[in-house]
């Protein structure tokens, strides 16, 4: 049994050694990646206080719909967009704080819709900053809405594991050489395709209450003294009480119904590339041209 | 309760220590323990079905007691029957039932007849395949005067339940498997070391290789439609790999778990895509169910004994079935009868056993014929997995349709993002440890600086395990 029990030991502590020098080199390659892949990533390697005009926070319903490169042509100001599909209030509030750590911008604005009243945070969307879970401020957000998050933070290689798909050995390799979609256009991606044209009448309803992660934003840009506007993209087919935002936010403007003509849309959320063209302008002429 | 889950990574440590440090003075305590322990880890997914275990081995005990008292031929058979009917009867509803049913409406209907039939919702009690057919095998063997009938019962039910063989095998022979029940075990290092390191390999199996190709080969088969035919032919080569990493790694986990409780299991898959012809390759696959079905139900209908015509009806009968007690669906049969057809040649020319030992036994790379050999009877299994995997026999030859068009598109991505051609180089190193490891039970047993193999096939699950997508095992269902 010694003889078993010394093995076993060995194995395990090896086994140990092993996941630390893994957790070791993945949070490496993560924090200092030659091909930024995720808006997390691409916000940490950003160069450092530089001031922009304005910067987007949101959804895959911002990353596919506003094109800051559009918006410099069309009124000459500096932008990025921050969004990423997936991302909850949660993970557009730890953009909003990573962003101010860094960076500058005169105005925000952070895209709110039906998923308002979600306070827990995006299994997907989270995802992205996982690597980052040893810093003590991302731990300390993040522990505040999962349970595990010290399994995470504590258990070597435990989080690599955990999101192999997402942040395994392809995405490590991935990172050497094969950069992001967004990238060289400041953060914005273009969707294809349209929908179809039976697609069904979609009926969304959001609470008429305070999001404790929306709040932390508002809270936030009060500190750093810029200004932020709420809004809702553009839906179709879709009814959605965007009255309960109007109360709930500052300075808030509801594009909800614009752009409802089927061919600018890829589906019931989404705008494709034609559609995206029309509501940048129509974004940029309702907060700039003034 | 998954190998390849926390559940079990609490289960066995604990198990263990007690076994070892707790009960391990006293025989009965040890079996004792081992049917507590094995019911718990049963119950744990389902306890009602406990019940049914429990059942099987009241009757296979009392069946074996009897015949032990009894002369008579004939009450003998009836007593054989007895324990057949309740097995086979068990089986037979909770498998078949709807299966049999719905086949049975969709044949009036064809002739015009239309019946109104319910189906029930019944589930099915994991492992039952395996256990019934482990016990049947005590009780035709005590039948035949094999083998001594026991007496003592807490042995036979920790040989019924016993928990790392419970839910998927291998189907062990009463006379392997229950004589170890009757002597102590004594703790012994080397087969329980050799038995962690076979559990690692199994994991490897499971984890790196059944679980990656689950992923491309359930895309490629739900979608294929939208795929080439390079694409298809990928994706009946990932669930070539995604069936034998998921059965072989159970096995090799079950067979690894009863050694670090001094136990010994026969093997069950001996690197079955390196046969050179159908019939080594059934030699070498499931092997404990291959043998089963050859020595109760092949033998005992002659075997290859007799005229061509029996001949062929015997490896009709032993394929058949053979698919069939994998599940209640015609795909399943299809891809036995495919096998009978690609045996009986062999059979028939009285070629079925020149390839009893292993390829390229005395050298380290295979001859060109060798090669030429394996490519093909590799190629056949692959044809008749495209039956073992599609939902319906339909949609298994649409998708052999497919792949004979002949479309080759090798930049395919699949609809979960991924590159059709991604997995090769990690099916290719399993290829590559089990082609210089084949003449052993697992890569890893016997072998030069073993900590360092060991360390190096954990450092493969870590870094290529999928964890974020754990599939159950396949042959549960079974």
């Amino acid at each position: 049994m010694k003889t078993f029990l010394k093995q076993l030991l060995i194995i395990l502590v090896l086994f140990y050694i092993l996941l630390v020098g893994l957790d070791y080199i993945y949070t490496s390659v993560y924090t200092n990646p030659i091909k930024p892949r995720t808006k997390v990533s691409w916000l940490k390697t950003l160069a450092p206080n530089q001031n922009f005009d304005y910067a987007l926070f949101g959804s895959s319903r911002v990353f596919f719909h506003l094109n800051p490169d559009q918006i410099k042509k069309e009124t000459g100001l500096n932008g990025i967009n921050l969004s990423y599909p997936a991302a909850d209030n949660f993970e557009i509030k730890l953009m909003v704080k990573e962003f101010f750590k860094h960076q500058k911008a005169k105005k925000i604005f952070v895209q709110v819709d039906d998923r308002f009243n979600v306070e827990n945070f995006n299994n997907l969307a989270i995802i992205p900053w996982i690597p980052f879970i040893k810093e003590e401020a991302v731990y300390n957000d993040i522990k505040t809405v999962d349970p595990d998050a010290a399994y995470k933070r504590y258990l070597p290689f435990y989080r690599y594991m955990l999101n192999d798909s997402k942040l395994g050995f392809r995405e490590i390799v991935l990172s050497f050489f094969k950069p992001n979609m967004f990238e060289n256009t400041n953060g914005f991606a273009a969707m294809n395709g349209q929908i179809k044209e039976n697609s069904k009448f979609l009926s969304l309803h959001i609470k008429d209450k305070k999001n404790k992660h929306i709040e932390a934003i508002i809270e936030m840009c009060k500190n750093e003294k810029v200004e932020l506007y709420f809004f809702t993209a553009p839906y179709f087919n879709t009814q959605l009480n965007t009255d309960v935002l109007e109360k709930q936010l500052p300075n808030y403007h509801d594009f909800y119904k614009n752009l409802n003509d089927i061919t600018n849309f890829s589906d019931h959320l989404h705008l494709n590339e034609k559609g995206a063209k029309l509501f940048t302008t129509l974004f940029s002429e309702t907060y700039f041209k003034n | 309760m998954l190998f390849n889950s926390i559940d079990f990574a609490i289960f066995l440590p604990l198990v263990f220590v007690i076994y070892w440090f707790v009960v391990h003075k006293n025989l009965k305590l040890q079996n004792l323990f081992i049917v507590f322990a094995s019911y718990v880890f049963y119950g744990l997914w389902d306890w009602r079905f406990l019940f049914l275990i429990l059942f099987s081995t009241l009757v296979d005990y009392a069946v074996g007691v009897a015949l032990s008292k009894q002369e008579s031929l004939g009450k003998r058979k009836i007593l054989l029957w007895i324990s057949i009917i309740v097995n086979l009867g068990f089986l037979g509803f909770f498998k078949y039932y709807n299966f049999f049913l719905d086949s049975f409406v969709s044949a009036f209907s064809f002739f015009g007849t239309n019946i109104q039939a319910r189906s029930l919702s019944i589930i099915l009690p994991v492992g039952i395949s395996f256990y019934t057919f482990q016990t049947l095998s005590y009780t035709i063997d005590v039948y035949k005067r094999q083998l001594e009938p026991t007496k003592d019962f807490i042995s036979f039910a920790a040989f019924v339940s016993f928990f790392p063989q419970l839910v998927a095998g291998p189907i062990e022979r009463a006379s392997n498997l229950l004589p170890q029940f009757f002597v102590k075990r004594n703790f012994n290092s080397k087969l329980a070391l050799d038995g962690l390191r076979q559990i690692i390999w199994g994991l490897f199996k499971k984890i790196v290789i059944a679980d990656n190709c689950a992923q491309f080969a359930n895309d490629i088969f739900n979608n294929y439609t939208d795929y080439s035919s390079s694409t298809l032919l990928l994706g009946t080569f990932y669930f070539a790999f995604q069936i034998y990493g998921d059965f072989s790694g159970y096995s090799d986990i079950a067979i690894g778990t009863s050694k670090l409780f001094g136990f010994d299991l026969k093997q069950n898959f001996a690197t079955p895509y390196f046969s050179r012809d159908i019939a080594e390759f059934w030699r070498r696959w499931h092997i404990s169910l291959s043998t089963w079905f050859r020595d109760y139900l092949y033998i005992p209908l002659g075997g290859s004994r007799g005229s061509r015509g029996n001949q062929i009806r015997n490896v009709f009968i032993i394929f058949i079935v053979s698919g069939f007690w994998h599940g209640a669906n015609w795909t399943f049969v299809v891809w036995g009868a495919l096998n009978a057809v690609y045996f009986l040649p062999l059979l028939l020319r009285n070629k079925n056993r020149i390839h009893t030992n292993i390829v390229a036994q005395n050298s380290k790379l295979p001859s060109i014929k060798e090669v030429f050999q394996m490519c093909v009877t590799f190629g056949l299994t692959l044809f008749a997995w495209v039956f073992f995997r599609s939902e319906n026999v339909e949609k298994a030859w649409l998708y052999i349709k497919r792949i004979f068009e002949f479309s080759i598109q090798l930049n395919d991505q699949l609809k979960f993002k991924r590159f059709a051609l991604e997995l090769i180089p990690l099916v290719g190193i399993l290829i590559l440890i089990e082609w210089f490891s084949r003449h052993k039970e697992h890569p890893l047993k016997d072998i030069k600086y073993s900590m360092f193999f060991t360390l190096f096939i954990i450092l493969l699950i870590v870094v290529f395990g999928s964890f974020s997508s754990i599939q159950e095992f396949i042959y549960f269902q079974f």
